[in-house]
């Protein structure tokens, strides 16, 4: 086809038109850096600039790097390409600077909201000097409290509780081999080295062992009601014990949200209100949630690598038996599934809502994770 | 169209590759820039088969690496010949030194090539082949990312070697985990998607030429509806050969839900897919009355 309108800028000059295209998508939140709009300008060379669908392919495989990018780099180009109008709407948008990304839901494509309040989350996080003081113990009076009979103005405390809690967690060892160790497979390598030292006599035998590695965890918290407030300090205290792990954190309640990029950003609590401002916590559909997570993230989060954390009441308004299939997707992508249900706390309390029944027979590990004492279980749990 | 694309779609197609503009495109840029080609898509859907075609139609020696967790450089580029040099060892006159030892038997001799220091030293130019990239942990990806930016290794031992022509390199990936972005910025990006219908059948033509047509377009049909239903594994172009050779084997002419039922098997590699697709879903997936317009 032949080029028109902002095509035929294209044809005058395609280092310029280029240059454009990277301010608008960075706009939409697309990562471009330097390196991608060099890249696309030597791809440009190789392109027939009359041929709009050629120079479309070529730029995307410059620009794009994964799946989830395509749709909006092909939206931003072909807007470009065909109207003039909207490009001079967003180049002064660019000519203000800094192309501050749109607030959009989170999760669709991997960007961060708009910042929040920083100061808080700072204020919260900082390490208190009598933190260090006391152990963590047991048998303090707040550990066994379960979380919905905790005060507002104990939730601080907590926080400082869970920050003392941070257990120094062993982790599970990789499949890759590193030197060292009296009993692992031989190290064909050092031992020939050291061989050649005892005239072709092997009497040292090195060997190797497997390297420990972190488990990346993916934490899905229902949000609705009462469970808002056992999902805070559960993303809370794995935050805090995984401060160098993967965590993948997604809230749900009749919809599904990935909190991670807005818990760098602003912390758990303003995360939490701005689900909240969207009228979040009515109901649960927990099925429909587990399969647009499936959907959207299922292929790059799931692994054998990786262990499911969900922390629900089981009680959903949603159909059986999305949920009795999403599970069973998810039981066979991850390594383990760990249901953390509240009610368990109870001892009468007997998995009878329908959800929780299709749910467990696909659960490794089914704790309550209602209380500073049954949050400590947890890395155990895990044996992470 | 730049006659470039038009050569990548005719050589590939030379070497029984159906490519569309969207491959030939990102393969013309590759070669163009000496670039490697990250390609992703579902499984099936010919990734491998891109490096395996390019090898063919520019006529270079294709060198494959199959990735797995635990991958490491003693799989991947060197390793040494214990066996050789410990008899070597042996065979040395007594306070004969050590550093002469030494450099005998860590020399070129002794080494054992993996299929990366295969590609560095290869004299002519050769595709590589890194196979589900995405199976190796994150270590070895960035060593991978040293090897690809300029294509040198460093063996202790021996020193620096560099590789004398470019090969032509071609990773690919399942999805399974999310690649590094320092890795995936050395890279033109390949996303393959299902063929449709018409590029499927011309799949099939050429790689099951001897199928009755009518059969071919009743399959291809049927496959692809089969994508959209909600199944785990949906079935990739390999399965859809599978599923051709299978109704061939049996003769039929045109296919019914009874066929498709016996051959499924070709097709569905997942026993809860299998139990989801009962009689009554094949009749429904191979009625040409039920529109398909409202599935999509």
């Amino acid at each position: 086809m032949s080029a028109s309108g902002t095509g035929d800028d294209y044809g005058a000059d395609p280092r310029r038109w280029i240059a454009g295209l990277c301010g608008e998508l960075r706009a939409e939140g697309l990562r471009c850096s330097l390196s991608e709009s060099v890249l696309a300008a030597e791809c440009a060379t190789l392109l027939d600039p009359r041929d709009a669908r050629e120079v479309w392919l070529g730029l995307r495989s410059a620009f794009c790097s994964n799946p989830r990018e395509l749709d909006l780099f092909d939206r931003c180009f072909w807007r470009r390409w065909r109207g003039a109008e909207r490009a001079v709407s967003s180049s002064s948008a660019r000519a203000a600077g800094g192309a501050p990304a749109p607030r959009r839901p989170p999760g669709r494509s991997g960007q961060p909201p708009a910042p929040g309040d920083r100061v808080a989350l700072q204020a919260a996080d900082a390490p208190t000097p009598e933190m260090f003081g006391t152990a963590w113990s047991p048998a303090h009076a707040v550990a066994r409290r379960s979380f919905d009979r905790v005060g507002e103005d104990e939730v601080r405390e907590i926080d400082r509780w869970i920050e003392r809690l941070v257990l120094r967690l062993s982790t599970r060892r990789s499949r890759r081999l590193e030197p060292g160790g009296r009993r692992g497979p031989l190290d064909l390598r050092r031992s020939a080295r050291g061989a050649v030292r005892t005239e072709g006599e092997w009497i040292r035998l090195a060997r190797r062992r497997r390297q420990r590695h972190p488990p990346r965890l993916v934490v899905l918290c229902d949000v609705s009601g009462s469970m808002e407030r056992y999902s805070r300090f559960l993303v809370r205290f794995l935050l805090a014990v995984g401060r160098a792990r993967e965590i993948q954190t997604f809230a749900f309640s009749t919809r599904l949200a990935h909190l991670t990029p807005w818990l760098a950003r602003t912390g758990i609590d303003p995360a939490l209100a701005a689900l909240r401002a969207r009228d979040w916590s009515t109901g649960t559909r927990i099925g429909e949630c587990l399969e647009t997570f499936l959907e959207r993230y299922g292929r790059t989060m799931l692994g054998r690598r990786t262990i499911v954390i969900i922390l629900s009441d089981g009680l959903d308004q949603g159909e059986v038996e999305p949920l009795e299939r999403a599970m069973r997707r998810i039981r066979r992508r991850a390594r383990k599934i760990v249901w953390l249900n509240p009610l368990l706390e109870s001892t009468r309390y007997a998995p009878e809502a329908k959800g929780m029944k299709a749910a467990l027979p696909f659960v490794d590990e089914f704790a309550s994770g209602h209380s500073l004492t049954a949050l400590a279980r947890l890395p155990a749990l895990l044996r992470i | 169209m730049r006659p470039e694309i038009q050569d990548v779609l005719d050589g590939l197609a030379g070497s029984g590759y159906v490519a569309d503009r969207v491959i030939a495109t990102t393969v013309h840029l590759a070669l163009a820039l000496e670039k490697p080609l990250l390609v992703e898509g579902a499984a099936g859907v010919g990734k491998t088969e891109i490096a395996k075609a390019l090898s063919s139609w520019l006529r270079l020696d294709l060198i494959r690496l199959q990735c797995y967790e635990g991958l490491d450089v003693y799989t991947s580029l060197y390793e040494w010949n214990y066996q050789k040099q410990l008899l070597r060892i042996r065979l040395e006159p007594e306070n004969a030194g050590i550093e002469r030892l030494e450099d005998t038997i860590y020399g070129a001799d002794y080494l054992l090539e993996r299929p990366l220091l295969r590609a560095i030293r290869s004299e002519a130019r050769i595709v590589l082949l890194i196979d589900e990239v995405d199976r190796a942990d994150e270590e070895f990806e960035a060593f991978l990312l040293e090897v690809l930016s300029d294509f040198q290794v460093t063996i202790p031992e021996m020193g620096t070697l560099t590789a004398t022509s470019r090969p032509v390199v071609v990773l690919t990936s399942n999805g399974t985990r999310e690649l590094s972005d320092a890795l995936r910025r050395r890279c033109l990006y390949l996303w393959i998607d299902y063929p449709d219908a018409d590029k499927e059948l011309a799949i099939l033509r050429r790689r099951a030429p001897t199928l009755e047509e009518p059969l071919a377009r009743d399959a291809v049909a049927f496959v692809q509806r089969l994508r959209r239903e909600r199944l785990a594994k949906p079935p990739g172009v390999a399965e859809t050969l599978d599923f051709a050779a299978a109704l061939e084997a049996m003769h039929a002419e045109a296919l019914d839900p009874g066929l498709a039922s016996d051959a499924l098997g070709a097709l569905i590699k997942d026993p809860h897919d299998m139990a989801s697709l009962s009689p009554e879903a094949l009749e429904r997936l191979l009625d040409p009355t039920v529109g398909s317009s409202d599935e999509a």
